[in-house]
């Protein structure tokens, strides 16, 4: 009767979540994939077309460059998110005065939604009225002034700033929380070894906190796979795809071409890079452990 | 050798503390200025302060509907999501032989929420949910939903077992022993996983704009959004604007810094 009773009970419980879930999360990523194999404008009936979406995106100039573009965005993150995170965590983990301070100031922007961080920035690259072009003429720098969003050799960079820019402060705290937990006992004998701030680094912190580097990586790769807000709000993307991303071209190509088929290939393309990077660096980094 | 060390250390925090401040400074001073001021004197205070720009702002972009409908969906996502999901949660910490629903649900935290995007598009349509809030609602439940039941999942696993056997030889029944023994001690592991909800909720924008066109239903997200092409020309209304959508997010994280930092931290190195 208990038993019976339990049943019942679990089963009412986790009920409203599996509904849910599977009809809002598993069931749509299952209609990508159907929709991926169609040719479909949102409006008239579909047309199956196999694989001749993917065929064509392997054709797509279009495709690739935001492709790159992503690229370029993974590589920055990596370097100015994921790796100047982790060197201004370290810094910070010795210091005493000041230190609270410094981590709420370096989280300030986490909290803020995109959309107006890239607005914000928007502002500062106006070339007329905007302060970066200001900044540069007070300090006689004239002649490094650009229009950041029309010249197709600076916009990219001016639309991975801001979001590069605004995250840098979580991998601080992230890192920070990880260096903190490294035993005192380590770092005291590093130091009576001789060991130099550097080599206390590779040889001592690195090895204690792999686990945690190892998922802001993943986190920097998959989260540029999702850029959409910043590059929406500055420049739309333009000139031409010059400051687009994968999923702002799904976007595009779903919602202002109609173009539902070929935007759910583009999806299932991030769908797979998400997955195969997560999978083989978590193989590598298994390998390189043992 | 050491203070030249600890001086270029603090050097480079102090640095990059400026950097993280400064655009939030220019914004602030600038939308107290009006336009000529702003070009005139982009880095300074204000000569005269314009307050005026506030109200205009808050009048003529909706801001306070806007404000309004994002708080409403926001804490009604949160709500739910951690209704469900804790019971979710319970059942999975509980019950031996339910490791593969476990897996289930962690499945989503590898999902790049954008893959839903078309389709919940197309199933909000077949459902007569575009354009209304409890379609947004459904989808920030479920974008949520994952992570709230793996960190739950986690927390409940850690609560003991003893005080709800205790509990039911009182004569507990299951539902209430959930109510009133469970979820009060999961109180820290809720507060973690409903704070990086709502902030996700609140700052999201792509969803909101594919999902919600009406005027009178929008988000702040798109509020923001449409300070662009409306003032694009006049400077200190969209830095009030920008001020304003920031404002409750600065109050928010100063009464509640650690809980914020924690549950965005969790949400990120689990996810």
């Amino acid at each position: 009767m208990r038993r019976k009773h339990d049943a019942v009970f679990y089963g009412a419980f986790v009920l409203p979540a599996v509904i849910v879930y599977t009809l809002f999360m598993i069931y749509p990523v299952a209609m990508s994939a159907g929709y991926s194999l169609t040719e479909w404008n949102g409006v008239t009936a579909k047309t199956f077309e196999g694989l001749g979406n993917y065929q064509e995106l392997i054709a797509d100039g279009d495709y690739w460059q935001v492709v790159r573009n992503t690229g370029q965005l993974i590589a920055y993150s990596l370097v100015f998110q994921v790796g100047a995170g982790l060197a201004i965590a370290y810094l910070l983990a010795k210091v005493v005065r000041g230190f609270r301070f410094y981590r709420s100031v370096y989280f300030i922007p986490v909290i803020i939604s995109p959309v107006a961080i890239g607005l914000m920035f928007s502002l500062f690259y106006n070339s007329d009225t905007g302060p970066l072009n200001h900044l540069l003429d007070s300090l006689g720098l004239s002649s490094w002034k650009r229009q950041w969003l029309s010249d197709p050799h600076t916009v990219l960079k001016a639309v991975m700033a801001p979001q590069i820019w605004q995250y840098i402060g979580l991998y601080v705290v992230i890192f920070l929380a990880a260096i903190q937990q490294v035993p005192e006992e380590l770092l005291e004998s590093a130091r009576m070894d001789g060991a130099g701030p550097f080599r206390t680094f590779f040889n001592v912190v690195m090895p204690q906190i792999w686990d945690v580097f190892q998922v802001c990586v993943i986190l920097a790769v998959t989260g540029s796979l999702k850029s959409f807000d910043h590059a929406w709000v500055i420049t739309s993307g333009g000139p031409g795809n010059a400051s687009s991303f994968i999923a702002l071209q799904m976007f595009k190509t779903a919602f202002i071409s109609n173009q539902i088929g070929y935007g759910s290939a583009m999806t299932i393309t991030i769908l797979a890079y998400a997955a195969l990077f997560t999978v083989l660096f978590k193989r590598i980094c298994a390998r390189l452990y043992n | 050798m050491q203070r030249v060390t600890r001086l270029s250390r603090g050097l480079v925090l102090a640095v990059f503390a400026l950097s993280t401040l400064f655009p939030f400074y220019w914004v602030l001073v600038s939308s107290l200025k009006d336009k000529h001021q702003i070009y005139a004197n982009p880095f300074g205070f204000p000569v005269k302060w314009h307050w005026g720009n506030y109200a205009d702002i808050w009048q003529t972009a909706h801001l306070s509907r806007y404000f309004w409908n994002s708080l409403f969906i926001s804490a009604c996502a949160v709500a739910i999501m951690l209704l469900i999901g804790a019971m979710a949660a319970y059942v999975l910490a509980r019950r031996e032989k339910s490791g593969w629903l476990y897996a289930y649900f962690t499945l989503g935290i590898m999902i790049p929420v954008h893959a839903i995007l078309i389709p919940s598009f197309v199933l909000l349509k077949q459902l007569h949910l575009l354009n209304s809030h409890f379609g947004l609602i459904l989808i920030y439940i479920v974008s949520n939903l994952s992570l709230c039941v793996f960190v739950l999942h986690g927390f409940l696993k850690g609560i003991p077992r003893e005080l709800e056997e205790a509990a039911a030889i009182d004569g507990y029944g299951r539902v209430r022993t959930f109510v009133s023994i469970v979820l009060p001690l999961a109180k820290p592991g809720l507060a973690t996983v409903g704070t990086l909800g709502f902030l996700n909720c609140w700052n999201e924008y792509l969803f909101a704009y594919v999902l919600i066109g009406s005027e009178p239903s929008k988000t702040l997200t798109q509020g923001v959004m449409a300070l662009t092409g409306q003032y694009s020309t006049d400077y200190a209304l969209v830095c009030a604007g920008l001020v304003v959508s920031m404002l409750p997010l600065w109050l928010v994280y100063m009464l509640f810094q650690e809980q914020i930092v924690k549950g965005m931290t969790a949400g990120a190195v689990k996810g």
